[in-house]
């Protein structure tokens, strides 16, 4: 720090006590107590703010004992010291049993302030237990004892050194008492320094009184100030800048759900209309709309979750309920085979957590419109273990678009608007896939900028058994986007369960950095 | 879906032609498969198998048949269920088994049973017992050693102890009951025999039981080993269709691999979809018919029928008929298919032979206008008012569990949506609010500088026998704030604040909940209903979640807050 900015980031308190050392050379505490008129606490602070930037220098250091009256003590003030109330006690023919249980006593107290008088002779135990005190007691040394105790409530702390020879032993004797706790003097020992200025502290004292620094200066403008014009005749203080500010903990968007926003905007531009729905769904919704058979291996109890309670849904909606029966069973109108199996309803109304995205999608055909294009951002339910790569429940985004107009092609053209929208990404791949519920099925690997080539998502067309129970006659393209990865890459996390992060230290730093 | 293993040198051997890894890679798209991985010091391959409707596509033969196919061989598998194909063996169905009706076989001689062979073997009868036969329960299999065994076969009810024999990896006879109940197999699939008086048993002319489907083979008959020439494949199931196509895979696969299949003569007592009498492999043929009309609506451009029946015949269908006049051509699947069930399927292997490559991608022309749902805008709103008062956001996972989400907020009892079979007893229900998810941020933030003001809006499950389903997924709110300085005002300002922004403003109603101090705890009415939540949270919720800090906080249904609004607006 240059000597410049050392006199400007000054605090008035350092100045004002500089200051001081312009008149008299070396100073303690106390005396720049009556210089400055400033209390002990805030000169201390200015003295050690003036030592470290060696203005100010120590010259002596002198350590002296005070002496005060604790709490124990003034408590023994007001109910007199323990022997002496066990005294008072005994003269009334107690036990030492009676003591203990009066309630009057503290046990730790008790007991060796009884031995102690036992070994004096002042107590002796008598018949049945009985404290007795000994005729012709000498309580001398007890009495007075009470008596320096009691001259000390009135008295402030004081110097060890200021008080009569006489005293200092009891006190002493009384300060070591019972531990440190329970006594009833406290002598602690008080360090005193004086300082002077250092050549440097010159300097700066000089500056000061050339710039007339006088720490009476303003901290803030205060309306009051404004408010009569008194301002002109005040001055400001400088303000050191460069100091860090202390941080404030502001209003966030989560960065997960601002990627998520972002996705839902960008498919709203997109001419999409949201579907949502809830999270427990009937078996039928989930798979039997969707055309996989009841005995489809992706339906055991160990790809999806089901409700202990109820298992069943009361029903399921006609005439879809009727519609997907008979296509499962021999194709119904749809030009279909069907499985060739007797389907059971039973088994539809089985209530699960949805697994899939499109169990919306199958919702939303009977009252789609034609043209019409459909999205939700479903939470979804898998039975998998959870680690780096699965979160327990997760996001699908998902969707159809229905239109006479739709086909193979056009459906490859929706997943590349979709790449070079969502992901930015002009390269894209098409290879055969595989849905329960669509023919043709793709897959689409897009080149994005950071990971590479990677799968985007899946689509396919509806097979007409999945759309004509619903009353749907025009082919409907479904698609399913992963972009799990993208938001990972988006919040430069590889742990998928971080996109739930519970930690506010890792979300505070988490930004969004996406490219919009 | 499946995953196979296999040797690249075996897959060669059975396509015709040799594959670098890379060309594989090239062609995999043509059986909707993907590399998993290729260790060239093993030689080791690994496939996954995207197309649930194909198990003929989970071995490596089916896999090595389709490629080869595509790439201009003819596989010998074709020549299956020729007319003169000899039947040398029978089998005889007990009714009395309804539980378990169907069973069938097929012979094979002259294989070679080479070491990769039994391995690849060994995993097709798993694949096809565990993905199409649901892991046994619909569909299991067998593998014998003809030449130990004597035709006419039985597939009979017995009682769980009528009669014993040496299963494998054992060396004394068991009965039934006890492989049920000692042996790891046994033990493993006895869930499928569970509460049946009689069981299957598999027993040759001569007596000898040749094994316990769909549990375990015998010893004497049921043991494969590398040399043996000639083999009994035998399936039994609960689903006809899947256990012809099962011996019919196996038929093509043993075929390809050089063995010469021969015919069971297998007899019902019951009506089977092809009869009672059912000759096995069966010449199971699922034909349909495309138009060019159909494959320019669906894949948006223009073949003539005579390309596509080259392409499909290049796929591995059968032409069984072009008509030009109607536009009609007609076409069949090979006997180890059944994924004929529509035109469309047909479509697809026209577009998978075409290349997808070969399509140009054409943007949709028609107009659409986009839509957030009506509740989705409202939670966004409030978020957007929250945000502004300088509280951070939050999105928690909403599986949770009864300890979280009920105990350890004072209510075990709550009725929370529950899962039947959880994986993992962490996750194991529906939140039914979000509160408990801000607890768990603050569990895990003890480290982050306070003051801690966090929200999130968010679905939560709630029971409700009003709904078909018994319960519904609503909108919420939660807002928790947490400091050393934190008390109810704060939070009540946050939630007055909150209403008066949207016009409105809320009434308390002093009520204790267990998840509050009591006598700091109170109902949000706003219109005379009923909203939600606010208080000082219980120092026992705190201590139970581990926080260190005062908390207060308050939940409200974004539901229900946007119904007054409509009504009031």
């Amino acid at each position: 720090m240059n000597h410049e900015t050392q006199i400007e980031s000054m605090h008035p308190l350092e100045i004002k006590t500089l200051r001081a050392f312009s008149n008299i050379a070396t100073m303690g505490i106390e005396q720049l107590e009556q210089e400055t008129r400033l209390d002990a606490a805030r000169i201390r602070r200015a003295l050690e703010w003036l030592v470290t930037r060696k203005a100010l220098e120590v010259v002596s250091e002198t350590h002296r004992l005070f002496v005060n009256l604790t709490d124990a003590g003034r408590e023994c003030a007001r109910n007199k010291i323990t022997e002496l109330r066990i005294i008072d006690a005994a003269r009334q023919g107690v036990t030492l049993k009676d003591l203990q249980s009066g309630g009057l006593f503290d046990a730790a107290e008790l007991g060796p302030a009884v031995g102690s008088l036992k070994k004096q002779a002042i107590l002796s135990f008598g018949e049945g237990g009985c404290l007795k005190v000994s005729d012709n007691t000498d309580l001398c040394e007890l009495l007075s004892m009470q008596q320096t105790i009691e001259n000390w409530v009135d008295r402030n702390e004081t110097a060890f050194e200021d008080i009569p020879e006489s005293e200092r032993m009891r006190i002493e004797e009384l300060a070591k008492k019972r531990g440190k706790s329970q006594s009833m003097f406290k002598i602690s020992e008080r360090v005193f320094r004086t300082y002077r200025l250092t050549e440097a502290g010159e300097l700066i004292l000089r500056d000061v009184m050339e710039r007339g620094l006088t720490g009476e200066e303003e901290g803030r403008v205060l309306p009051e100030h404004l408010k009569d014009g008194k301002w002109k005749t005040l001055s400001y203080r400088r303000y050191a800048l460069d100091l860090a500010p202390p941080r404030i903990v502001v209003g966030k968007r989560n960065p997960y759900r601002e990627f998520l926003d972002y996705v839902k905007e960008k498919l709203i531009a997109l001419g999409f209309e949201q579907m949502v729905g809830d999270h427990v769904v009937p078996e039928f919704w989930n798979m039997d709309a969707l055309f996989m058979p009841q005995f489809h291996a992706a339906r055991d109890i160990h790809d999806v979750y089901f409700v202990k309670e109820p298992m069943l849904a009361d029903h399921i909606e006609e005439p879809y309920l009727s519609n997907v029966a008979a296509v499962h069973t021999d194709g119904g109108h749809t030009g279909s085979t069907g499985w060739g199996y007797t389907f059971d309803r039973e088994q539809s109304l089985r209530l699960l957590l949805r697994s899939q995205g499109t169990a919306l999608s199958a919702r939303t055909l009977s009252r789609a419109k034609v043209p019409g294009k459909y999205f939700g951002m479903a939470r979804c339910f898998r039975y998998d273990s959870v680690d780096a790569t699965h979160a327990p429940d997760f996001f699908q985004v998902e969707g159809i678009t229905l239109a006479p107009e739709n086909n193979f092609r056009t459906l490859l053209g929706l997943l590349k608007l979709f790449a070079k929208e969502l992901a930015k990404a002009d390269d894209i791949m098409f290879v055969p896939g595989y849905f329960p519920f669509t023919e043709p099925s793709v897959e689409a690997h897009i080149k994005h900028k950071t990971l590479g080539w990677i799968e985007m998502g899946g689509a396919g067309i509806f097979r007409p058994e999945v759309t004509g129970p619903q009353g749907v006659d025009v082919p409907v393209i479904a698609w399913g986007l992963g972009l799990d990865r993208m938001a990972m890459v988006a919040m430069g996390i590889d742990d998928i369960r971080d996109l739930f992060a519970t930690d506010l230290n890792k979300i505070r730093s988490t930004i969004a950095g996406f490219d919009r | 879906m499946p995953t196979i293993t296999c040797k690249l040198k075996d897959l060669n051997q059975l396509v015709g032609q040799v594959l670098s890894p890379e060309t594989l890679e090239q062609h995999i798209s043509l059986i909707k498969g993907e590399i998993k991985g290729y260790e060239s010091a093993t030689d080791e391959l690994k496939i996954e198998l995207l197309d649930t409707n194909r198990p003929d596509l989970w071995t490596i033969e089916g896999i090595a048949r389709q490629l080869g196919i595509c790439l201009g061989q003819q596989p010998a598998a074709f020549q299956l269920c020729h007319a003169d194909m000899p039947v040398t063996g029978d089998m005889i169905v007990d009714e009395r088994l309804d539980y378990r009706p169907y069973a069938g076989a097929i012979i094979v001689r002259n294989v070679e049973i080479t070491d990769d062979f039994l391995i690849g073997m060994i995993q097709t009868q798993e694949k096809l017992a565990n993905n199409l036969g649901r892991y046994r329960k619909t569909l299991s299999i067998g593998i014998y050693d003809l030449d130990q065994m004597t035709f006419p076969v039985h597939y009979k009810a017995i009682g769980r102890s009528e009669l014993s024999f040496v299963p494998l990896d054992w060396d004394v006879p068991m009965t039934p009951d006890e492989i049920l109940q000692k042996h790891a197999k046994g033990i493993e699939y006895a869930p499928i025999l569970k509460d049946q008086t009689l069981v299957p048993i598999l027993v040759d002319s001569a007596g000898s039981v040749m094994s316990f489907p769909p549990i375990i083979n015998s010893r004497a008959s049921g043991e494969v080993k590398i040399g043996l020439r000639n083999l009994f494949i035998e399936a039994t199931g609960t689903n006809f269709m899947h256990l012809i196509l099962a011996l019919n895979i196996f038929a093509a696969d043993m075929t390809d691999r050089g063995g010469k299949v021969e015919a069971v003569k297998v007899h019902y007592k019951i009506d089977t979809p092809l009869g009672r009498d059912v000759v096995m492999p069966v010449d199971y043929r699922l034909r349909n018919t495309v138009s060019s009309a159909m494959l320019k609506q669906w894949l948006g451009i223009d073949v003539t029928l005579d390309k596509m029946a080259e392409l499909l015949k290049t796929y591995g269908y059968r032409i069984e008929k072009i008509d030009q006049e109607k536009d009609e051509l007609a076409v069949a699947v090979p006997i180890w298919r059944q994924d004929l069930l529509h035109p469309v399927d047909i479509l697809e292997d026209v577009a998978i032979q075409l290349g997808y490559s070969a399509f140009t991608p054409e943007m949709p022309g028609y107009f659409t206008v986009g839509k957030i749902d009506p509740a989705v805008t409202f939670e966004d709103r409030i978020r957007d008012i929250i945000l502004a008062f300088g509280y951070e956001e939050v999105i928690s996972n909403i599986l949770c569990n009864r300890e979280e989400f009920a105990v350890m907020v004072r209510e075990p009892d709550r009725p929370i949506v529950e899962i039947i079979n959880p994986m993992n007893i962490k996750f194991a229900a529906l939140r039914d609010r979000i509160l408990p998810s801000l607890l768990r941020v603050e569990r895990d933030s003890s480290q982050a500088p306070y003051p801690h003001r966090i929200f999130e809006t968010g679905e939560v499950t709630v029971r409700d026998e009003s709904s078909p389903t018994g319960c519904r997924t609503r909108l919420r709110i939660a807002v928790l704030i947490a400091d050393r300085e934190a008390e109810f005002s704060h939070i009540h300002s946050c939630l007055e604040s909150l209403l008066f922004s949207l016009g409105l403003s809320s009434r308390l109603i002093q009520e204790d909940t267990p998840v509050f101090l009591p006598g700091r705890a109170a109902r949000i009415t706003v219109s005379d209903e009923s909203l939600g939540w606010i208080g000082e949270l219980h120092p026992e919720v705190l201590e139970n979640y581990s926080i260190g800090m005062p908390s207060a906080a308050f939940e409200l249904d974004l539901d229900l807050l946007r119904s007054i609004l409509n009504r009031s607006g």
